[in-house]
């Protein structure tokens, strides 16, 4: 079990109360890619921030790896075991990409060198081509990021997510800033290297199309999940 | 963003500029005065207490006749013997005298050369120590100021002064940061001065020039004159002129008739051309006397030197010739002038010598090699005539090198206390700084104090203060852990109950001085720290504005892992560094501005119209030197305060949520 979140609730005290989510529960085993879908202000993000513990919840508790999350170990957390994907894809933009991809190696204190002669580079630096190489992205490498279209962009940042080998892929509307051309390449990268990798994933979604591309399908209403 | 973060930098930088500048100045300017005191007054003094002077050792000369029965001083006694008393010859020592303090072997213990021999070993240890005895006395000085009158001849008045006399210590190393070099108006007065000697009857100064020849010469064998200058309207020797050059000049007439010229001047009658062909003179073209005046209202400045044939013969001043060398308003004035109408401008004066001068200078003088064991000398010419020194003050009121005068104290003799004269000359001037005696307080030769103190009957003075050892250091600071050193050998060798320790910082006179130096430099050591605060506090509008430019880039980092610790090290690493940076940008500034502050100064100076600063409480400049106290505080402080400012938008940052902005985005 890669992440087993149990009765999570949220809500908003002010000005009134506002429960969005209520008791849910879910499971993603490895190698299962999961959509949630749901209309917009359902709470899907909160949702995905939560299971990402980018974001606490009111009740409930989420374990990721048997661990359980606590604020103690959030960033440890987000750094080994998660993998984010955004809908703005979020790069660092006065950093080349490849830095962009490096980065969650560089926050995990890892050696990030790149390759001279005689040494091929940090094993970080390696991966870190390969993934970007993977996403057609090898030739954009050190561009600065707020070069690339956006759909280069939601590469740099898939190779991003990966870079840490996560057990977890956590994506929200990756998606909803291209045309549908573009969309269905990306979906077809992040399933693709989620499923190449055993990788357990999900994606908040509102294209029932993309949605239709993961082996479960969940939607979120009234707080609940169905 | 830049912009701002440059604007924290260079307020931060001004701030710290600032401190130190005034730190490092009000430091250099202490450690002038601490100088000036304790170049005078020695940084420690060790004086004989009451118990020295009513024990056996010190009594025993008033009742032996190899002491002439009279006490002798702490000289007399480091060179006399420790128990001058003769049981067979002298008179019984008194019952009610204390029990002489004897060595193990029975002879007389003796605190002076015990204490002297402690202060030795203390030198050999320390090579920057230096001692010397001192005495302190007084008297009436009575000077007779000779002047020369405005219509020739001369005036004489008396200056009587009610003085204070202390050993001039020509063992100290800093006296002669003290004095000045005889000025200008010293040696022209010098000059003058030649022509007078002392009447025989009164002792007074008469207008005598019979030995003019051997006074200036023995004066021109220390002095080079390298410049004269006209003083008051000159006349203008006709060989000074140029020849069969045409001479701008005016002309003042009498009917028709030229009566004398100006040279370079805009006002006085005619105008026109002089010109000179060999001994004729030409106005405007026309032959005129050539015995005609002609004259300078302009100060003219003659590059000159001595004929010294002129001072074989030479009866008085006037005799004196020189070649010279000028321009009156692009004139070239070249050719022979006499004394006359003319003063010293420049000259090299000899004040130091390698080898003691077989013709003393009448000015105070060094011997020795210059830095290593040089000694101030303070001329003496026969038992008649005894230099001394005295405080600025009379320089100013225009008392010179040279002047005679004699020091009057009251001594008993058989039928009642008589006068006793001394006769004395000015030698040089010295810089009393702080001492409170101030101007009041003249030098002279340790054994005129010593001999006005023993023949004088009036006990003007505490003896536990006026007499003892001076010791001088590099390192005045060092005084207080030197004293200590002194009293614990002065108690090992059993003599502390004849000697006290006194440091500069109990003199009653520095006292104050030294505490308000203190509580200045606290105060604004404080308001300095205020202000710094305020600057640093720029940093903290700078962080915060730059934590809200970088929400998103902190939202991301922390998405992709980075802790809230690593996020707030951030931040508070990026204040303490602005911090850093502005500190050594500050203390950069800084040592420009000490290196150059001389310029500025003028620079201040000119703009105001006049000085600045006070040449009396700054000195004649300004420090230079960086205070090692204002760099430690500015470096410790400066970075401290700008991470404490850092940690505020540092705390704001990691505070941020990640997801509140991810999803805004």
């Amino acid at each position: 079990m890669i992440l087993k979140a149990q009765n999570i609730s949220k809500k908003f005290k002010t000005p009134v109360e506002v429960t969005i989510l209520n008791h849910i529960s879910l499971e993603v085993n490895a190698g299962e890619t999961v959509a949630i879908m749901g209309k917009s202000g359902e709470g899907k993000t909160t949702l995905l921030h939560i299971l990402g513990t980018l974001e606490p919840a009111t009740e409930g508790s989420i374990e990721i790896c048997g661990t359980v999350a606590s604020a103690s170990n959030w960033h440890a957390l987000r750094n080994q075991k998660i993998g984010f994907i955004f809908q703005a894809y979020n790069l660092l933009e006065d950093y080349t990409v490849l830095e962009n991809v490096l980065m969650p190696a560089k926050i995990g204190n890892q050696d990030t060198r790149p390759g001279s002669p005689g040494f091929p580079g940090s094993a970080a630096y390696q991966r870190a081509l390969e993934l970007l190489e993977e996403v057609g992205l090898a030739h954009r490498a050190h561009f600065p990021a707020k070069l690339l279209s956006g759909g280069e962009k939601q590469r740099a940042a898939i190779s991003r997510a990966f870079l840490n080998d996560p057990a977890l892929i956590l994506a929200d509307e990756p998606s909803g800033n291209l045309d549908h051309a573009h969309s269905t390449i990306i979906y077809h990268l992040l399933l693709g290297a989620a499923q190449k990798r055993g990788k357990a994933v999900v994606v908040v979604t509102h294209d029932r199309e993309l949605a239709a591309l993961c082996q479960k399908t969940y939607f979120l209403m009234d707080g609940g999940l169905k | 963003m830049t912009l701002i973060a440059l604007m924290s930098i260079g307020v931060i930088s001004l701030v710290v500029w600032l401190i130190v500048l005034f730190l490092s100045v009000t430091e250099g300017i202490e450690k002038t005065w601490l100088q000036k005191l304790t170049s005078l007054n020695a940084p420690l003094r060790l004086t004989p207490t009451q118990n020295y002077y009513s024990s056996y050792y010190y009594l025993a000369d008033s009742i032996s006749e190899s002491s002439h029965y009279t006490s002798r001083s702490l000289k007399e006694k480091l060179l006399g013997p420790t128990d001058p008393h003769n049981e067979t010859t002298d008179e019984a020592i008194p019952s009610y005298w204390p029990k002489p303090e004897r060595n193990p072997d029975g002879s007389l213990s003796d605190p002076v050369k015990i204490a002297a021999s402690i202060l030795s070993d203390l030198k050999k240890e320390q090579a920057d120590i230096a001692y010397q005895d001192f005495e302190m006395s007084g008297g009436v000085l009575k000077l007779q100021l000779v002047r020369p009158a405005a219509g020739g001849g001369e005036t004489h008045s008396f200056l009587t002064q009610a003085s204070y006399l202390a050993s001039f210590a020509d063992q100290s190393p800093y006296m002669k940061e003290l004095i000045s070099p005889p000025s200008m108006k010293d040696l022209n007065h010098l000059f003058f001065l030649c022509h007078y000697a002392p009447e025989t009857k009164t002792q007074e100064l008469g207008f005598n020039p019979s030995s003019f020849q051997k006074k200036a010469s023995d004066l021109l064998s220390q002095i080079e004159i390298k410049t004269l200058k006209t003083t008051g309207v000159f006349r203008v020797p006709l060989t000074l002129l140029p020849e069969n050059i045409p001479i701008p000049a005016g002309a003042t007439l009498k009917g028709k008739d030229v009566v004398r010229f100006m040279l370079a001047t805009t006002e006085r009658g005619e105008k026109g051309l002089l010109k000179r062909v060999g001994y004729d003179l030409f106005w405007n073209g026309k032959a005129v006397y050539s015995t005609l005046p002609i004259y300078s209202e302009q100060e003219v400045s003659f590059q000159a030197q001595l004929i010294q044939s002129s001072l074989a013969t030479a009866q008085r001043l006037d005799d004196l010739r020189f070649d010279v060398q000028g321009s009156l308003n692009n004139i070239p004035l070249k050719g022979e002038i006499n004394w006359i109408g003319v003063e010293i401008g420049a000259a090299d004066v000899k004040t130091h010598f390698a080898e003691p001068p077989k013709s003393a200078p009448p000015w105070i003088y060094g011997v020795g090699i210059h830095g290593i064991g040089q000694k101030l000398v303070l001329p003496i010419f026969s038992s008649q005539e005894r230099g001394i020194m005295l405080s600025r003050q009379f320089q100013d009121n225009g008392v010179r090198i040279g002047d005679r005068g004699y020091i009057a104290y009251p001594a008993a003799t058989a039928g009642a206390l008589q006068e006793q004269r001394l006769s004395v000359f000015v030698a040089g001037f010295y810089d009393p700084g702080v001492l409170a005696v101030g101007n009041k307080c003249l030098l002279a030769p340790a054994n005129v104090v010593h001999l006005i103190n023993t023949t004088s009957q009036v006990e003007h003075f505490d003896k536990t203060t006026s007499a003892g050892f001076a010791v001088w250091i590099k390192e005045i600071k060092q005084a207080p852990a030197l004293a200590k050193k002194l009293q614990d050998r002065l108690k090992a060798a059993g003599i502390d109950q004849y000697w006290k320790v006194t440091t500069y910082q109990e003199y009653d006179f520095a006292k104050d001085l030294l505490q308000q130096f203190q509580s200045d430099r606290y105060l604004f050591t404080l308001i300095g720290l205020v202000i710094l605060l305020v600057a640093c506090s720029n940093i903290i509008s700078f962080l915060v504005i730059l934590v809200n430019d970088k929400k998103q880039e902190i939202g991301i980092l922390q998405a992709l892992g980075a802790s809230r610790k690593s996020i707030a090290m951030i931040f508070g690493g990026l204040g303490a560094a602005l911090g850093v940076l502005s500190s050594f940008v500050g203390v950069g500034a800084a040592l420009l501005t000490l290196k150059n502050l001389d310029t500025l100064v003028q620079f201040l100076s000119f703009l105001q119209g006049r000085d600045a600063f006070n040449a009396v409480f700054f000195g004649s400049s300004l420090p230079h030197d960086l205070s090692f106290q204002a760099l430690l505080f500015v470096l410790v402080i400066t970075p401290i305060l700008s991470l404490i400012a850092g940690l505020i938008p540092a705390l704001k940052a990691c505070r941020l949520s990640p997801s509140a902005i991810l999803r805004s985005e």
